[in-house]
């Protein structure tokens, strides 16, 4: 059998990933090498974030995912991820009733 | 509730893919930790032999590859501050590392034809085939004034 005509082999992988916590976000960065914007996707479901990429080199198919569960003080409508260099980043924004907020004080 | 990263069949796959590829004599593979996790290795493509690398975060600058004689050098640096005003909660990728993992060329690749191209993290090395590695007959001459 050729090279050419052995089947795709598929590689299934997680996500290396560091998570992040500020006062008014979330911040996961995750190692996606290889794979290019069209080839990412990010749900949301419920509090579930799903991050999923796939990537084709020859007859190499490498699929990659990891999945989160997010706080309660998550905001699930405020989720933005740009890719560059290979890593995702996600920001995951707070509520507004989660974020610190300073009291005034009367009198 | 805390942040929850669910991965419940990672060390299993984890241990299953690095087994799987330790058996078939794979490429290597990523660069995480200050280590090659995996021992990287050439695959032939047509006439090349291609080298991948994940290197997830790095940039050209961070990187740097030499050859010399049959055996190519690749150094990496990497080093990444917490974003400001951000406290860790988890920590997996490699943060800070500087090392220099060397492998030997394939015996038919001419290292005087290498390329190399770094996109989303994925550094791939490409050396072409050499041009003659078959056995070849050497003429045997003839010295002046001497006898077999």
């Amino acid at each position: 059998m050729s090279e050419n005509q052995q089947p795709e082999r598929v590689i299934e992988r997680t996500i290396p990933c560091d998570v992040f916590e500020g006062q008014e976000s979330f911040l996961i960065l995750a190692d996606l090498p290889g794979v290019t914007r069209e080839g990412l996707t990010i749900d949301v479901h419920g509090h579930t974030l799903l991050v999923r990429g796939e990537r084709r080199i020859g007859r190499e198919h490498t699929r990659f995912e990891r999945r989160f569960t997010l706080p309660d003080s998550a905001d699930v409508e405020q989720v933005h991820a740009v890719t560059r260099d290979g890593v995702v980043r996600v920001e995951i924004h707070k509520t507004q009733r989660s974020r610190p907020r300073r009291i005034q004080i009367q009198g | 509730m805390l942040f929850g990263v669910r991965d419940p069949l990672f060390d299993n796959l984890r241990a299953l893919r690095l087994l799987d590829e330790m058996a078939r004599g794979q490429a290597g593979r990523p660069l995480a930790d200050g280590h090659f996790t995996e021992g990287p290795g050439f695959v032939q493509e047509g006439d090349r032999f291609v080298l991948r690398v994940e290197v997830a975060g790095l940039r050209s600058d961070d990187l740097e590859l030499s050859v010399h004689e049959r055996t190519l050098t690749l150094r990496a640096r990497r080093r990444e501050e917490a974003p400001e005003g951000f406290r860790i909660l988890r920590r997996e990728r490699g943060v800070e590392y500087n090392v220099a993992q060397t492998v030997a060329l394939p015996s038919q690749a001419d290292p005087d034809q290498c390329t190399a191209s770094l996109a989303d993290g994925l550094l791939t090395v490409s050396f072409a085939t050499r041009s003659h590695t078959g056995p070849r007959r050497i003429d045997i001459g003839a010295v002046e004034g001497r006898t077999a």
